[in-house]
């Protein structure tokens, strides 16, 4: 079953096979984990969603069209889930969004690789990186997400978040400039 | 400073993303700017750490928490696959069962009347005035025939029989009373000999009338067209099972011979996914035809096909009238209410006289096409078995409903369940 394609497990899934399920889950869990990981920067929040989009997914399953790839399907539910808990909490952590990065590097949330040993153990870029990344929009993380890290084509992620193609190339050009500003940023303060 | 347009060239580099004309642009962009060429080679490092950020795993358990939580919350009702298959198995056998019974009973019957009948007359026998009791000096073989009674029995009505010509003799060979396989209650042997009442009459065994299985090969000789048509005459709606070989080649061959007779196929998603994974799947096909004689020209034109070249794909066709239950499950498997399907019939008043506008509307429709045209052109093929699921939220089903025609008087509502021997 594990060889099985995509279409062959929904359709058994469909037909009451619990266990062709259990096989897309198995086949699509790390790549989807991570990819809402880097969305929300929190792994407990991550796991949640992840779980919750396999959940829906599977409750809605026979409502699949078949006209998108199964993963962009999937991957659909994950990132509207995943922007709604961002937005959700977008009121806490903008409390801190305006203050410097030398003082927002600790992000507010709880993550556990916010934790100050946990930082410590990942290199100082990458910490840059995370931080400057935790400071978009979950709109434009989303896109760099989407097209830097799982490496989509620009017409899969408009299937994803359900925009129009103009639209993804936009976000992209603007959410690697606030990008590129916050990294900047961070490196003159830094040196200052 | 770069301006927006320039800052969009640069990020559609990274990309990929430019055109021939856009590369020029770019090219004598980064020759002449510094700043261009700083972003640029900034952009593209960013790039390279944002790709080379670490991949963080699923935790251990996510499978088993997914599938337990779909276990525990029955998300959605997924109907047992074989349990449509069983019911159809156990109203088969209980048909065959109830067959058996009757036969039982009526050889029974034949068997009791006859022996009631005989033992009546042995009765009247017995009933008749003793003589006393000689010997006889001769016995025929015939008179050793006679049932002898048991010496237990001495008051027994049979017991002091003497043979003397009578009506009995004409009786066939009854064997010794010992000889008769005893009763399991112990009645006496005058309940077997109760006298023969002529108003009970035996009643009449009718065979069920059973659908005809008709070779696929043969649906093209008229002997078998003939069957045929005399099964499926009159009929509203019938239901056809269509046995085969293996149903997902079987589904792509029905689906040519019914486009070749100018309808369109409807194929619902999950029964399309079972298909193009060659997945075990029994389909059903909900199609009209406007008149018997086209449906047998379906089936004559699966016989030609059958004789041809890779034929051997169908095995028998079985058709038969829809029956209520038929009707239920066709309903309940599109998820509408029975009465979508319920065979219309015409409300004519055989008293009054035509309109001349009816007369006249006839005789164009019968110009146009020699009988009622607006027989729905569109098939419906859903999975059967697996059944499938939540079928109003299936596109193609309610593209189906929603656009179906009425059914005409004439037309026959086919349901063809094409299922695997296998």
């Amino acid at each position: 079953m594990e060889s099985w394609d995509d279409g062959r497990l929904i359709a058994e899934c469909l037909a009451g096979d619990q266990g062709a399920f259990g096989v897309l889950v198995s086949r699509y869990q790390d790549r989807l984990f991570n990819t809402v990981y880097r969305v929300l920067d929190n792994l407990e929040d991550a796991q949640d969603v992840t779980q919750e989009s396999f959940v829906s997914a599977y409750q809605s399953l026979a409502s699949y069209k078949g006209d998108a790839q199964f993963f962009t399907w999937l991957y659909r539910i994950a990132m509207n889930a995943a922007i709604s808990l961002r937005r959700k909490k977008k009121a806490t952590i903008s409390l801190d969004s305006t203050k410097g990065p030398a003082i927002a590097f600790h992000p507010v949330d709880e993550s556990r690789d916010s934790q100050p040993g946990a930082a410590l153990e990942r290199s100082e870029s990458e910490a840059q990186l995370r931080w400057a990344l935790s400071r978009l929009s979950v709109e434009h993380r989303a896109v760099i997400v989407l097209k830097d890290i799982e490496d989509l084509r620009y017409e899969e992620i408009a299937e994803i978040l359900k925009v129009p193609i103009g639209t993804v190339r936009s976000r992209l050009h603007r959410a690697r400039l606030e990008l590129r500003e916050l990294l900047e940023r961070f490196e003159q303060d830094k040196q200052g | 400073m770069l301006t927006d347009y320039e800052k969009a060239l640069i990020c559609d580099a990274l990309d990929r993303r430019l055109t021939e004309q856009q590369r020029a642009e770019l090219r004598a962009l980064l020759a002449d700017s510094k700043e261009a060429r700083a972003l640029y080679m900034k952009m593209r490092a960013d790039r390279r750490r944002v790709r080379r950020l670490p991949r963080e795993l699923a935790p251990a358990n996510m499978v088993s928490d997914v599938m337990r939580q779909i276990a525990q919350h029955r998300i959605i009702e997924l109907p047992k696959p074989a349990q449509r298959s069983n019911q159809r198995l156990g109203a088969w056998l209980t048909i065959a069962a109830a067959v058996v019974v009757l036969i039982g009973l009526s050889i029974v019957s034949l068997e009791l009347g006859g022996f009631s009948t005989l033992s009546s007359r042995n009765k009247s026998v017995a009933n008749l005035p003793r003589p006393e009791a000689t010997p006889p000096a001769v016995s025929t073989p015939k008179e050793q025939a006679q049932p002898t009674p048991p010496p237990s029995e001495p008051d027994a009505p049979v017991a002091n029989v003497t043979p003397s010509p009578s009506p009995a003799d004409q009786l066939p060979t009854v064997p010794d009373s010992n000889q008769l396989p005893r009763m399991s209650g112990g009645e006496s042997p005058e309940v077997l000999a109760a006298p023969y009442d002529s108003m009970l009459r035996l009643f009449k065994v009718e065979m069920p009338k059973l659908p005809p299985i008709l070779p696929a090969r043969e649906l093209n000789r008229p002997e078998r067209r003939s069957e045929l048509l005399e099964a499926i005459k009159g009929q509203a709606a019938i239901h056809v099972d269509v046995f085969c070989r293996d149903t997902n080649p079987a589904l792509d061959r029905l689906t040519r011979l019914l486009e070749q007779q100018g309808k369109l196929v409807i194929v619902d998603l999950v029964a399309k996914l079972r298909h193009q994974a060659k997945l075990k799947t029994d389909y059903m096909l909900i199609a009209e035809w406007r008149s018997p004689q086209e449906l047998t020209e379906f089936f004559a034109s699966i016989a030609a096909r059958e004789n041809g070249k890779n034929g051997d794909l169908f095995d028998s066709v079985v058709p038969m009238p829809m029956s209520p239950v038929n009707l239920r499950t066709l309903a309940a498997l599109l998820g509408v209410d029975v009465k979508t399907f319920s065979p219309k019939t015409a409300a004519v008043d055989p008293k009054q006289s035509l309109s001349d506008s009816t007369i006249q509307e006839l005789a164009r429709a019968l110009e146009k096409n020699g009988s009622d045209g607006r027989a729905d052109s569109r098939v419906l093929a859903i999975s059967f078995n697996p059944v499938r699921p939540n079928p109003a939220q299936s596109r193609e089903i309610r593209e189906f409903l929603s656009t179906r025609k009425e059914p005409t008087v004439g037309s026959i509502l086919t349901v063809l369940l094409l299922r695997n021997m296998n």
